[in-house]
């Protein structure tokens, strides 16, 4: 079982402001169409495994942006799975130029010694496999920072995948 | 007590957060990629350029220095991260210093155009 709410547990690094933001959106993208307890099919390394979410219920969806919440709350479910499934940590975010930017995170693997980046998309119900492509292509310009890795979450189902 | 490179970390990334969410061009974002490149700056030197830590910092004190239209700033710290940069960092110091060049000829020469006017048909 996958908390959501455990962000600041698996990620010390983050601060506790951007913890609620990111934990309360997560929340809300997933309750548009999901109670607590659903199933997320999830894509680890090429694996699939089917992952139980679980999460505090939040008022006022209808309140909320929806690109917002499915951008941050992607964000939110990516950093748990990293932090749930492979014990990866925030070391640091990335700068970005003109919101432009080749990865959002510096991760750091303790098992490996390795540095991680991560580059993150989320969608709601938008085509899967393309933003997957998509990320991939981006991603692989920032290889001189650390192993390249990228997260790409959907709401529909809900779905994610995390691969290097 | 010199800040910990975690301190620092988790400093940067605070204020990399606020400045994403400042509206883009505003005088508060500027104030705050201010902020970011400070910081960078004080990574840079507790790390060296050929850790990934060290490259990121650099980078990150250059890119945050144009993010907040400082490319006095900018181009300083770029042309003192080229010395005894590794190839792959001294690339990208480069690439921000061809912008920086952009940036400061567009200020110098900035784009005035002459307007065609008849002022006879205008008085008239």
């Amino acid at each position: 079982m996958m908390d959501i709410d455990a962000l600041q547990r698996l990620h010390p690094g983050l601060p506790g402001w951007r913890v609620g933001e990111l934990t309360g959106y997560a929340a809300i993208a997933l309750q548009r169409r999901h109670r607590p307890g659903k199933t997320l099919a999830l894509t680890l390394g090429g694996k699939p495994i089917a992952e139980t979410l679980t999460w505090s219920p939040r008022s006022g969806v209808h309140m909320v942006d929806d690109d917002r919440a499915t951008d941050a709350g992607a964000e939110g479910v990516a950093l748990t799975i990293v932090g749930h499934h492979r014990k990866w940590r925030i070391e640091r975010r990335l700068t970005s130029r003109r919101g432009k930017r080749e990865a959002d995170w510096l991760l750091y693997d303790p098992e490996a010694g390795k540095k991680i980046v991560l580059e993150i998309s989320g969608t709601d119900e938008g085509p899967f496999e393309a933003r997957v492509r998509e990320k991939r292509g981006q991603i692989r310009l920032a290889t001189r920072r650390g192993r390249p890795v990228v997260s790409v979450v959907r709401f529909l189902e809900p779905k994610a995948m995390l691969e290097a | 007590m010199p800040a910990t490179s975690d301190d620092l970390n988790a400093r940067v990334t605070d204020a990399i957060l606020r400045a994403e969410r400042a509206a883009p061009d505003s005088d508060e974002a500027a104030f705050l990629y201010r902020q970011v490149s400070e910081l960078e700056e004080q990574i840079s030197e507790i790390t060296t350029p050929e850790t990934v830590e060290g490259g990121v910092a650099r980078v990150g004190a250059v890119t945050a220095a144009l993010d907040a239209d400082d490319w006095v700033r900018a181009s300083r710290l770029a042309e003192a991260y080229l010395v005894g940069a590794p190839a792959d960092l001294e690339e990208e110091l480069r690439d921000l210093l061809a912008e920086v060049d952009l940036v400061a000829r567009k200020v110098a020469e900035p784009d005035v155009r002459p307007v065609e006017a008849n002022l006879e048909a205008l008085a008239a």
